[in-house]
């Protein structure tokens, strides 16, 4: 049987103990969080595309999404499109989903062209585009002779009307 | 303008909620305030977001909105009538020093996660891709997401994945008469809010004290994870919403564990039929969530309340997976099918992941000290309280965290990007119920510290586990010593199941128990020995402090553990440093850390300037490809910290930017960390430069040979 005052003794000790490590929680917490706000100063206005816009910041553009979208515009929305980039570019896919995202409902495969000596170029959703494509999306790959009737979104793309069914990989350069 | 008209959209869900309270729980069972707004923003949203996509289906455009805001309204005025009698009544407010400085605390953090949310942060990978994209194919269809998009192919944005969030998203796009990715965000407050008063008004009505309400949530609201960063109440994603849900089953179903009232468990389900149709690990929850009440419907044998917890979340389960197999929606390829064969194939998978486990549960710059803090909690519950109070909890916490780190047995990705990039964020679903068992548990400590002995808590110990029967029996004892007085049994009965009469109830039966006693001891307990035995288990004195003692003895030594595996050799060798970026030169790469003493036989990381605001790194082991990570978004303004680790294998290495794993590479040459050299390339690395041109400094170097 323990006396009235080790049990005292037992409970301060443990209200000690609380105390000590919900002091640590706040200041580890508090630490956590402000070291997280000082890494993230980024100062994002109230827009609607505001990510999509933060997405497609490698075309170097205001409203990068509103231009693309007004580019698509042109296309019917049951039409299939083509997006044309290069491997070895870092944003590659991640313009492409952005690209589909924005071109929904239009159906968009795509072709990633590999470098010349590094193995063959790769499809991406053929099935988007079983009656043939009619437009074609460039990221950092010149259209060439392809580009007539066509609208450049900024330096980095080209978004132009297709028709005919040459293979996908003969876009690549 | 648009953030009033998104309000008036997320106000509008929330008078559907309460009448849903109304409908399923006149009486209200003792809920405070807080929980009642808190519950009703959960199921408000959750009202919307079912009536909108089913109705979908059937109704176009404006039709849709009109039909699921009438809904809405009405809701609350048929609850109205339908229960005119039972008008709910809450005690009088009363305006106290720690009223005030909770509300300013809950005001506070809510004003600042709304802010990052708005201005700080953007919706992220998934936030875009997997939840926002259809709102946004919803909104272009008037409100519904068309049924091809099931089957149209778009991997991309998981097709599979339940829509709670999106439909909520479209529902506010209605109102805007946009698409607003901005907007969208004031979902992840919205929860936060609604978990902020869930918490506070359940820690009050369990402990009647504000200061228990106060310490939750500073548990709750500087636990970075939750408010900020991938998966939190700042972003886009499913995450945060779903534990919010989550909290709100469990207070319900503790709720019906402390009452044994129908209309908690009502409630309970009504929210847990959310939880599979939030995100697919809604139902492990509602599997997590049917462990934890199964024990307290089979001892009462309330096999109504039990239906009431479990048949609806599971049916709404089944309707939305027979309803994905009949759209044709292809399976998902993220995970293979959970067979013995595929588990035991992947056995060795076992070590990594709990080590990685282990390294997430005590990541402090994301969780604080929760987890440890977690497990000591549990503990502590164990020790200190009757099994049918601890197990409830065990089961809602516990059970999460052993069968989220279980999934990825099942994982057909490449394990350690798959971990690395989900796992922090299923740990967000528990994270909120976690932080109200710990406020509970330190209701108790801080209430012995103060008295000598746990006031409140002893009353639950006398009360709250009795069985329905025998607080019934204690009733009809009391309404016989009270019939002079006019107080009949549906009096005390109905008073019983009111919050302050609650707390008076406890006093009447701890005075009637001497009587009863004395009664069962008149008749020999020999009509039933058995229920006497279970009353006098139940109400049996705390176990003896100095059992206490080795309990939290064994609780701190756990802690210890923790801590010396995390401060010791034993942890992984770790080189963090922080720096900023000049961010000026693109395709252009810097060293940042180089290791080993010789050409040839040497490591280095390098950052690779890829265009504004974003940058990768780039891991060379001399000799072999250098392995790079995929562009990361970086501000040039800000400092970055990178955390250089050996992995616990010993013959692997991982970088993490800004607590992110970004790349998992080969090991190193010399394990000796000591050979480092910051920002320079002096053994001739051909794929980066001599020098690295922004600022660069070690914050710690830990471990190595």
């Amino acid at each position: 049987m323990l006396s009235i005052g080790s049990h005292r003794r037992w409970v301060s000790s443990t209200y000690f103990v609380a105390i000590t490590v919900l002091a640590a929680f706040i200041i580890i917490g508090a630490q956590g969080i402000l070291a997280f706000v000082q890494t993230n100063p980024w100062n994002a206005p109230l827009d609607p595309d505001v990510t999509t816009d933060q997405f497609l910041g490698i075309l170097s553009l205001t409203h990068p999404g509103v231009r693309v979208e007004q580019a698509l515009r042109s296309f019917a929305k049951d039409q299939a499109l083509l997006f044309v980039a290069p491997a070895k570019e870092p944003f590659t896919m991640q313009v492409y989903y952005t690209i589909q995202y924005l071109a929904y409902p239009r159906p968009v495969a795509a072709v990633i062209c590999a470098e010349p000596g590094n193995g063959p170029s790769t499809t991406v959703k053929e099935s988007a585009a079983p009656a043939g494509i009619a437009g074609l999306i460039f990221f950092e790959v010149s259209p060439g002779p392809r580009a007539g009737g066509g609208t450049a979104v900024g330096a980095k793309m080209h978004v132009t009307p297709y028709t005919g069914m040459d293979p996908w990989q003969s876009f690549c350069p | 303008m648009a953030v009033i008209l998104s309000l008036a959209g997320l106000g509008i869900a929330f008078l559907a909620g309460l009448g849903v309270i109304y409908l399923l729980c006149p009486r209200l069972s003792g809920l405070r305030p807080a929980e009642v707004c808190g519950t009703a923003m959960i199921l408000g949203a959750g009202i919307v977001a079912i009536l909108s996509f089913w109705l979908g289906f059937f109704l176009p455009g404006l039709l849709l909105r009109a039909t699921v805001v009438l809904v809405c309204l009405a809701l609350p005025i048929v609850a109205w009538k339908r229960h005119k009698e039972a008008s709910w009544k809450f005690s009088k407010p009363r305006v106290s020093a720690s009223g005030v400085i909770l509300a300013a605390l809950v005001a506070c953090q809510l004003y600042f996660v709304t802010w990052f949310s708005l201005r700080r942060a953007h919706l992220g990978w998934d936030g875009l891709f997997n939840w926002e994209a259809k709102a946004r194919i919803a909104f272009l269809n008037h409100g519904a997401i068309p049924m091809q998009y099931f089957r149209s192919g778009y991997d991309v944005f998981h097709v599979r994945y339940p829509p709670l969030v999106p439909i909520l998203e479209v529902w506010m796009y209605g109102f805007l008469g946009r698409a607003d990715q901005s907007m969208a965000k004031l979902i992840g407050p919205y929860f936060y809010l609604a978990a902020a008063l869930l918490l506070t008004g359940y820690a009050m009505r369990e402990t009647n004290r504000r200061l228990t309400a106060i310490v939750a949530f500073l548990f709750f609201a500087l636990a970075p994870k939750l408010a900020l960063s991938e998966g939190s109440a700042s972003s886009g994603y499913a995450d945060f919403p779903l534990g919010a849900i989550y909290l709100c089953a469990v207070v319900h179903c503790m709720g019906y564990g402390r009452s044994g009232s129908l209309e908690s468990a009502r409630l309970a389900g009504a929210a847990a039929v959310l939880l599979p149709f939030t995100k697919s690990e809604g139902a492990l929850l509602l599997l997590c969530l049917a462990t934890a009440v199964v024990p307290a419907v089979v001892a009462k044998r309330d096999w109504k309340a039990g239906a009431w917890m479990i048949v609806p979340g599971v049916s709404l389960f089944l309707g939305w997976t027979l309803f994905l197999a009949l759209a044709g929606a292809p399976r998902e390829t993220t995970f293979l099918p959970v067979t013995p064969g595929v588990f035991m194939a992947h056995l060795s998978r076992a070590r990594p992941l709990l080590s990685w486990t282990l390294e997430e549960l005590t990541f402090w710059s994301r969780w604080s000290l929760l987890w440890p803090i977690t497990a000591a909690a549990l503990a502590y519950l164990i020790a200190r309280t009757r099994r049918s109070y601890w197990y409830p909890w065990t089961a809602a916490v516990c059970m999460p965290l052993i069968l989220y780190p279980f999934i990825f047995f099942f994982s057909a990705w490449d394990l350690a990007p798959h971990v690395g990039s989900s796992l922090h964020r299923l740990l967000v679903h528990v994270a909120p119920t976690a932080t109200l068992m710990i406020g509970l548990v330190y209701g108790i400590v801080l209430d012995a510290g103060k008295s000598g002995r746990s006031r409140w808590w002893n009353g639950v110990q006398a009360v709250q586990v009795l069985p329905t029967e025998r607080v019934e029996a204690l009733l009809r004892e009391a309404a016989e010593v009270l019939q002079p007085t006019g107080i009949t049994l549906q009096d005390l009965q109905q008073a019983y199941r009111d919050v302050a009469a609650e707390e008076l109830m406890k006093e009447a039966a701890a005075l009637l128990r001497p009587t009863a006693e004395n009664s069962a001891q008149r008749n020999g307990d020999a009509e039933n020995p058995a229920e006497a035995q279970q009353d006098s288990t139940a109400q049996k004195e705390p176990r003896s402090p100095k059992r206490l003692g080795a309990l939290a003895a064994a609780g701190v030594l756990v802690l210890v553990i923790l801590l010396v595996i995390w401060f010791t050799p034993f942890r992984r060798p770790t080189i963090r440093l922080r720096l900023t970026l000049p961010g000026k030169d693109y395709g252009a790469t810097e060293p940042i850390l180089q290791l080993g003493r010789a050409s040839a036989a040497a490591d280095a990381l390098g950052v690779k300037y890829i265009s504004a605001g974003r940058i990768s790194l780039l891991y060379d082991h001399w000799g072999a490809p250098p392995c790079e990570s995929p562009p990361e978004p970086v501000y040039a303004d800000g400092p970055h910290l990178i955390e250089f680790r050996i992995n616990s294998d010993g013959r692997s290495t991982s970088v993490l930017l800004d607590g992110s794993r970004v790349l998992n590479c080969a090991g190193l040459y010399s394990q000796d960390l000591s050979t480092r050299v910051l920002g320079k390339n002096t053994l001739g690395f051909t794929t980066m430069r001599s020098e690295f041109s922004g600022r660069l400094e070690l914050v710690s170097d830990h471990g190595g040979q």
